[in-house]
C-alpha cells in the first residue's frame, strides 16, 4: 500500500476550494503556513499556463524525514508522512530539505496560541493527507471540496491503472512544482494528468 | 445604529434599540407615504442569502415582490432586471428571433466548435463548473477535431481550464471582430465583380429566405396565409395600421431595408461588390421577388452618415470603411491571419456554439456585442440546429428531486392574504435608475449642499436641479407622483380591479398617457410632484455605494442629501439591513444587523440541488435578527403607530404572527413522514434534520432542442422540393417570432400599450403611449431590427405626458444630433464612450489602459470581501518575500473589524475605516508594512516593464472618475494595454494629495455613471485608466 494523490491538471480551474477547505478544517490562519497551495504557473513557452495545486507529496523516500534531527517525522505503513509537532524543536531542516516547500513554520500572528506539549512556539506542520479521516474511512477534505473532481487519493498503483496518461510528478514536466530545491530523489506519491498544450494568437 | 451626524460619518453612529429603530423608520415611512404616496418609497433587491428560499434578502419577507411585508404598507417592490443581467434581460434574443444554445449534454454530443467570447463561466458559476468541464472532455472524446476557442483580453480560469486556443483581443471590440469575420465569409462567397464563388462560405438561399436585413430589401405586405409578398398595395402612412385583415387574410407591412442600410452594407463599407450581385442570381422565392423590384442585393454602399461631417466619433468615421480583417486587426489587436482562421470556423455551416457568460453584457456597448454574436450565428445557420446557438453558458441540467419541491410551496407569497391591501401600480424603471431618481427629487437640496456632480462630467453641476435626470432615461422620468384610482372610484367605474391602478388620459396629440398629480390641463401646464426615492429599504445589499458604478459620486450624494429626520417626508432616509458593515451600511441612516444563513431557520435550495429545511445552527450574535423576525416586528410597529393597521403582522405571517419558520416547515414535513408514498415516510424530525437531502437526479442526459428546430428542418425540406415557392405558414413553425408590439411580445421583452397592461412584474415597464407606429417583425430572423430602435426611442413614453412633447420617450440623439441606437449591430468604438462619459478628459495618451472587471472567485459580488481566508487569495501585501514570492494578504483583525470599542444604547461610537493599516493620507506606519493589504490588479508583464512597474508594486490606477490603489500582478494572461481589476472589493476612500483615492480597490470607483447603450443598464465593466507605481 502506498497512498498517493492524483491530480487532474486538465480539470483544475484554480478555484482554491481545496486549499480553503483545508485551512478552514485545520483552522490555519492566513500566513506563511499553507498545507495546500494553488498557482497558475506561467512558463516561458507561449501559452504556458498551468493550473497546479499541491500539498505534501508523501514521498517514497522523504527528504524531510531524513533531515529531521529530532526524529519528529515518520512514515506510516500506508505511506503517509507525519510530523509529530510535539517532538519538533524548530530546527527547520525539513523546510530546507523538502523540494516542494511542503512543511511550514508559522509566526505569532498566524499561530497566536501554542499547545502545552509543544517544545517550541511554532513547531513545523504540513498536510497529513487527512490521515485521521482516512483512518475513519472518510475522504480527505481537499478531495471532498474539489468541485471539478480533479483530486483523488488512493493506492499509487491503482491510481496509475485507473488514469491512463497520468505521470508521476517530475521536474521535467512540472518544473514549477520544485519550488524549494531541485532534489529529484524523493519519489513523490503524486500522479498528474497533464494539461494539453495551448495555442495563443495575439498580443500578450 | 442610527447616524446622528452627516451620512457616512464614522463617528456619528449612535447605538439605539431595535424598538426605537423600527419606530422611527415606520414614522418616516408614514410621513413619506402621506405626502408622496407609494411613489416615494422603494425596497431594492440585493444578493444577500441568494439561495435562500424563505429568508432571502433578495425576494424574501422584505425584499422584491408584491406580496411581501411592504404590501401591507402600500409599497410593492418592483423594478426591471438586476445588476447581473440587465442588458441580456433587456435585449434577450427577441429582437433577432434566434433560439438559445446548448446544455452540457448537448455540447458533449453535438457541438464541434465551442467559442467562448470572454466567458468566465467556471468562476461565475463555480458550483456548476464540473458539468462544463465534463462536457468539453466528452466533446473532444467524440470528435478529436473539436476545439474550444477563447476570445478575450484576460485569459481567465475558464480559458486556462478548457481552451485549446486563446485569441488575445482588446476588450469591448467583439462587434468589430464579428463584422470582420462576416467580411471574410462574404469575401469567400461573392467575388469583387459580384459573382458567386465556386466554393461559397455562406448559404445565400438561407439568408434570402430566412434572414431579414443582411441585405437591402424592398418593403412589402406579407400575406400571412400564403407567405406571398404583395408589393402593390401602398405602404401604410404615418398613423395607419401596419397590420390588417383583408377578406379573412392577415397582412402585415414589412419595412424596407433602405439602400446601404443593411448589415452587409455596413460591413462592406465602400467595397461595392454587393451593389453588383443581382438577387436573380438565386432562384429562391424571396430572391426572385426582391430581384423584380431591386436590381442588386445592396442598392448602395454603406449609406450611414453623420449629420456632422467633421464628427469626432470614430464609430461614424468607419461607416465608409470596409470591415475587413485589416480593419478589425487594428481595433482588436488580433492578427489578420487569426481572424481569417476564426472565420473558417463559421464557414459552410460549421457547427459552432457561442457562449459569452455574463461579462459581455456589463460593458458600455454590451448589447451591440450580444446582437452581433446573434447575427453571426443566424447568418451562418448556427441557430436552431442542435449543438449550435448562442447562450450565456451551458451548465448541465439537473432536475431537483420532485419529492422535495413541496418545500417550495410552504409559506409561499401567493398564499398570503392581501385582500383589502391595495396593490399600487408603479412605473417599472431599470434597477440601475435608483441614484438618478434620488437626484431628480432632491436636485435643489443637493445643489444647496454643494453637490455639483463632480464625478459625472457628462452631466455637470449646472444641470443638478429638481426634475433633472442624467442619462435620460431608463424610466427615471417616471419617478413623480401618479394619480391612481381609489377604491371608491374603482367601484364607481364598475371595475374593482382598477383600484391602485394609475389613471390615464388622452393627450392633445391623441396618445394615451399616465395621469399625474398636479396636472392642470391637457396642454401639460401642470406642476408634477417629484417623488424620486425618499425612503429606501436596502435589504442585505451593498449596491448603493459599492456595486453601482461611480462610488465617489454615490457616497458624495449620500453625504449631501438632506439629513434624515424621521418625521419629515422631505428628508432622505436609507435603511440598511445586512450581515456586514460594508460600504453601503456605512453611508446609511439606520443600520440594522441581519442574521446569516446559519443563524436563522430557513429553506434553501443549493445550485443544482433540491430544497431542504436548514435549522438555526447557531444563535445570531449580538442583536442581529432573521429577515422573517424583522418583517413581523416592523409590521407590529406599524400596528402600534396606527390602529387602522391592526392585524397586518398576522396577515403577513399566514394568520399568526407567532408563527416561526420552523413550525411551518415542521408541519409540512410531518405530513410527509406519515405519507407512505414519500421518501421521507417513517422519518422522525430529528432524523430528517440529520439527513434532509434528497439527491438531485441528472435529467437523463436530456438534449436541449432549439425552439425553432422545426422551422429549420422544414426550411431544408422546403428548399429541396420547391424553393421557388414561398415558405408558407402552413409549414409548421413558419413564424420566427420576434418582438412584436401587438402580440404581447416574445422572449424577454414585452410590449404593451399604455392602458391595457395587467399589473405584473413581467411587462417590465416598457410602456408606450401608442404602438400603431411600431415596425412589425418580418417573421424571419432579423439581423436588422427597426423595432429595436423604435422601442428604445419610445420606451416609457406613456409616463411622459408631463413633459414637453420633445422630451417624451428616451433621449436618442448624440452630441452630433445623430441617433444613439441603430437597427444593426454595428461596432461602437470604445473611444466614443470614453469621450462622452469623461467629457473629453481621457487619460494621457502615453498611459492609457482599458480595464474590465470579471467576477472574482473569492467574493460573491461584494459579499465575503472581508473574509480573511478569501482575502488571502485575492489581496497582497506590496513587495516580495525573501524568496521572491508574492506576499498574500494577512490583514485579519485589521480589516472590517466593526466598532473600535463597544458602546451602549444612546452612546455614539467610533468606527474605523475598513482598513485600519492605511492612514488617511495613504501612508502605512512601520508596524503595518507587512500587514497592509491591497487588491491585486492584473497587468501584462511587458506593459509592466514599460511602465516601470514590477510584480508586487503598489500602484495607483485612475481616470476622470476616480482613483484606486492596488498591487500589480504581472501576467502573460493579460492582453497588452489591458488591466483586470476583479469586481467586488469594498470602497475604502482616503484623501491623498487632496484627491479621493480608494485604497480598497473597488473597480466601481473607476466606472463612469453613463449607463449602457439601449437599456440604460450597468455598463460597469468599461473604463479607460492610467496606472503608475507608488513608491513606498
Amino acid at each position: 500500500m502506498r497512498l498517493a494523490f492524483f491530480f487532474d491538471q486538465s480539470r483544475c480551474m484554480g478555484c482554491n476550494a481545496c486549499t480553503v477547505a483545508c485551512k478552514d478544517w485545520y483552522q490555519v490562519n492566513p500566513g506563511a503556513v499553507r498545507y495546500r497551495t494553488h498557482h497558475t504557473y506561467e512558463t516561458d513557452e507561449p501559452g504556458g499556463f498551468y493550473s497546479f495545486v499541491m500539498s505534501c507529496n508523501h514521498c517514497e523516500d522523504p527528504a524531510c524525514l531524513k533531515a529531521c534531527g529530532n526524529q519528529a517525522i515518520t512514515k506510516r505503513p500506508d505511506g503517509i508522512v507525519i510530523i509529530d509537532r510535539n517532538k519538533c524543536t524548530e530546527l527547520r531542516s525539513c523546510i530546507t530539505a523538502c523540494p516542494f516547500g511542503a512543511p511550514g513554520i508559522a509566526d505569532d500572528r498566524q499561530e497566536p496560541l501554542g499547545k502545552e506539549n509543544w517544545k517550541t512556539a511554532h513547531p513545523a506542520q504540513k498536510c497529513t493527507m487527512c490521515a485521521d479521516l482516512l483512518d475513519k474511512g472518510e475522504l480527505p477534505v481537499c478531495v471532498r471540496a474539489c468541485v471539478a473532481h480533479a483530486i483523488e487519493v488512493g493506492d499509487y498503483d491503482e491510481l496509475m491503472r485507473k488514469h491512463p496518461g497520468a505521470v508521476q510528478l517530475n521536474i521535467g514536466d512540472f518544473p514549477y512544482a520544485y519550488n524549494n530545491n531541485q532534489d529529484t530523489s524523493t519519489g513523490p506519491s503524486m500522479l498528474i494528468k497533464p494539461r494539453k498544450k495551448l495555442e495563443v494568437s495575439g498580443n500578450n | 445604529m442610527k447616524q446622528t451626524k452627516t451620512r457616512g460619518d464614522l463617528d456619528g453612529f449612535q447605538r439605539i434599540t431595535w424598538e426605537q429603530a423600527l419606530k422611527e423608520i415606520a414614522t418616516k415611512h408614514n410621513a413619506v407615504f402621506k405626502k408622496y404616496g407609494t411613489d416615494g418609497i422603494y425596497s431594492i433587491y440585493a444578493c444577500g442569502s441568494y439561495d435562500s428560499r424563505f429568508q432571502a434578502a433578495q425576494n424574501g419577507p422584505m425584499g422584491k415582490g408584491t406580496r411581501n411585508a411592504l404590501r401591507y404598507l402600500g409599497v410593492p417592490a418592483v423594478f426591471f432586471a438586476s445588476y447581473s443581467t440587465h442588458q441580456n434581460t433587456w435585449v434577450g434574443t427577441g429582437f433577432t428571433g434566434m433560439s438559445g444554445g446548448c446544455n452540457a449534454n448537448t455540447v458533449a454530443k453535438y457541438t464541434d466548435q465551442l467559442v467562448l467570447f470572454g466567458s468566465n463561466d467556471l468562476t461565475t458559476r463555480n458550483p456548476n463548473s464540473y458539468s462544463i468541464i465534463r462536457a468539453v472532455e466528452d466533446m473532444k472524446k467524440r470528435n478529436p477535431n473539436a476545439k474550444v476557442t477563447f476570445i478575450g483580453p484576460e485569459f481567465v480560469d475558464t480559458g486556462v481550464t478548457v481552451a485549446d486556443k486563446w485569441v488575445v483581443t482588446k476588450p469591448y471590440t467583439d462587434a468589430a471582430l464579428i463584422a470582420s469575420i462576416l467580411y471574410v465569409l462574404i469575401d469567400k462567397t461573392i467575388d469583387s465583380d459580384g459573382n458567386i464563388t465556386n466554393d461559397p462560405w455562406l448559404d445565400l438561399d438561407w439568408i434570402d429566405t430566412m434572414v431579414y436585413g443582411f441585405f437591402d430589401s424592398p418593403g412589402y405586405w406579407l400575406n400571412e396565409s400564403t407567405g406571398e409578398f404583395d408589393f402593390d398595395t401602398p405602404a401604410p402612412l404615418d398613423g395607419e395600421e401596419r397590420e390588417k385583415d383583408v377578406n379573412g387574410v392577415h397582412y402585415r407591412w414589412i419595412n424596407p431595408v433602405e439602400p446601404g442600410k443593411s448589415y452587409s452594407a455596413y460591413i462592406m463599407g465602400d467595397d461595392d461588390r454587393l451593389t453588383k450581385i443581382r438577387y436573380d442570381k438565386s432562384s429562391s422565392y424571396t430572391a426572385v421577388q426582391f430581384g423584380a423590384r431591386q436590381a442588386t442585393r445592396n442598392m448602395d454602399v454603406c449609406s450611414y452618415k453623420s449629420a456632422n461631417a467633421g464628427t469626432s466619433y470614430k464609430t461614424k468615421q468607419w461607416y465608409g470603411v470596409k470591415k475587413d480583417p485589416q480593419w478589425a486587426s487594428e481595433i482588436t489587436g488580433i492578427p489578420v491571419a487569426t481572424i481569417e482562421e476564426l472565420a473558417a470556423l463559421w464557414a459552410k455551416g460549421g457547427k459552432v456554439f457561442a457562449t459569452w457568460s455574463g461579462g459581455q453584457q456589463k460593458q458600455a456597448d454590451g448589447i451591440p456585442s450580444l446582437l452581433a454574436m446573434q447575427a453571426l450565428q443566424i447568418i451562418t445557420k448556427n441557430t436552431d440546429v442542435i449543438g449550435t446557438g448562442y447562450a450565456n453558458n451551458f451548465d448541465g441540467n439537473v432536475t431537483a428531486d420532485p419529492d422535495s419541491s413541496f418545500l417550495n410551496n410552504v409559506g409561499a407569497d401567493k398564499d398570503r392574504d392581501v385582500k383589502g391591501y391595495t396593490l399600487y401600480q408603479k412605473p417599472i424603471a431599470s434597477c440601475t435608475a435608483w441614484h438618478t431618481a434620488i437626484k431628480m427629487a432632491f436636485g435643489d437640496e443637493l445643489k444647496a449642499n454643494g453637490y455639483n456632480a463632480q464625478y459625472i462630467p457628462d452631466w455637470g453641476g449646472s444641470n443638478v436641479s429638481k426634475g433633472s435626470v442624467y442619462h435620460d432615461d431608463g424610466g427615471t422620468k417616471a419617478f413623480i407622483v401618479w394619480k391612481r384610482y381609489t377604491k371608491e372610484e374603482a367601484e364607481a367605474a364598475g371595475d374593482p380591479n382598477l383600484e391602485g391602478q394609475v389613471k390615464t388620459y388622452t393627450g392633445s396629440d391623441g396618445k394615451k398617457y399616465k395621469d399625474w398629480e398636479g396636472r392642470i390641463d391637457d396642454a401639460g401646464n401642470g406642476t408634477p410632484v417629484y417623488s424620486g426615492i425618499r425612503l429606501l429599504y436596502n435589504m442585505g445589499g451593498n449596491i448603493i455605494v459599492n456595486q453601482h458604478e461611480n462610488s465617489n459620486d454615490s457616497s458624495e450624494m449620500l453625504m449631501k442629501l438632506p439629513k434624515c429626520d424621521y418625521t419629515d417626508a422631505d428628508s432622505f432616509c436609507l435603511v440598511s439591513f445586512d450581515n456586514f458593515l460594508s460600504p453601503t451600511p456605512r453611508y446609511s441612516d439606520y443600520v440594522l444587523p441581519g442574521a446569516t444563513r446559519w443563524e436563522q431557520q430557513d429553506v434553501i435550495k443549493p445550485a443544482k440541488g433540491g430544497y431542504f429545511y436548514l435549522p438555526q445552527v447557531i444563535t445570531p450574535p449580538g442583536e442581529s435578527k432573521p429577515n422573517w423576525d424583522l418583517a413581523i416586528e416592523y409590521l407590529k410597529t406599524h400596528e402600534e403607530l396606527d390602529s387602522n393597521k391592526k392585524g397586518i403582522a398576522d396577515k403577513f405571517a399566514f394568520g399568526d404572527s407567532k408563527t416561526t419558520v420552523e413550525s411551518m416547515f415542521k408541519k409540512a414535513l410531518k405530513e410527509k413522514f406519515r405519507d407512505t408514498s414519500h421518501p421521507f415516510y417513517g422519518m422522525t424530525w430529528e432524523e430528517y434534520l440529520k439527513n434532509p437531502l434528497l439527491p438531485s437526479k441528472p435529467d437523463d442526459y436530456t438534449i436541449s432542442t432549439p425552439s425553432n428546430k422545426a422551422v429549420v428542418d422544414n426550411y431544408i425540406q422546403h428548399m429541396s422540393q420547391n424553393p421557388d415557392r414561398p415558405f408558407v405558414k402552413n409549414q409548421a413553425g413558419y413564424f420566427i417570432k420576434t418582438n412584436d408590439a401587438d402580440t404581447g411580445g416574445y422572449n424577454n421583452v414585452t410590449f404593451r400599450t399604455g392602458d391595457d397592461e395587467p399589473y405584473t412584474m413581467t411587462n417590465k415597464g416598457h410602456l408606450f403611449s401608442e404602438t400603431v407606429s411600431a415596425p412589425r417583425t418580418p417573421l424571419r430572423y432579423q439581423v436588422y431590427s427597426d423595432m429595436l430602435v423604435w422601442h428604445y426611442e419610445n420606451c416609457f413614453n406613456t409616463w411622459h405626458g408631463y413633459l414637453p412633447e420633445a422630451e417624451r420617450g428616451q433621449k436618442h440623439r448624440d452630441l452630433d444630433g445623430d441617433a444613439i441606437v441603430y437597427p444593426i449591430p454595428l461596432y461602437y468604438a470604445y473611444e466614443d464612450y470614453f469621450m462622452e462619459a469623461y467629457a473629453g478628459e481621457l487619460p494621457p495618451e502615453n498611459n492609457r489602459f482599458l480595464l474590465t472587471t470579471t467576477h472574482d472567485r473569492y467574493r460573491s459580488h461584494s459579499s465575503m470581501a472581508e473574509n480573511p481566508m478569501l482575502r488571502e487569495l485575492s489581496h497582497r501585501v506590496p513587495g516580495k518575500d525573501d524568496k521572491g514570492n508574492f506576499k498574500p494578504a494577512n490583514d485579519f483583525n485589521y480589516y472590517a473589524t466593526g466598532p473600535d470599542t463597544d458602546f451602549d444604547f444612546g452612546e455614539t461610537g467610533v468606527i474605523s475605516p475598513l482598513s485600519k493599516t492605511i492612514n488617511n493620507d495613504g501612508t502605512v506606519d512601520a508596524q503595518f508594512r507587512d500587514i497592509a493589504s491591497y487588491s491585486e490588479i492584473w497587468m501584462n508583464a511587458s506593459d509592466g516593464a514599460e511602465k516601470g512597474i514590477a510584480d508586487g508594486d503598489l500602484v495607483q490606477v485612475e481616470n476622470r472618475i476616480g482613483a484606486v490603489r492596488c498591487v500589480a500582478r504581472l501576467s502573460k494572461r493579460c492582453a497588452r494595454g489591458f488591466l483586470g481589476l476583479h469586481q467586488g472589493c469594498w470602497y475604502d476612500p482616503r484623501t491623498i494629495d487632496g484627491k479621493t483615492v480608494d485604497v480598497g480597490g473597488n473597480c466601481n470607483t473607476l466606472m463612469a455613471s453613463k449607463p449602457s447603450r439601449f437599456d440604460h443598464g450597468n455598463g460597469q465593466q468599461t473604463a479607460m485608466v492610467s496606472i503608475r507605481k507608488i513608491n513606498i
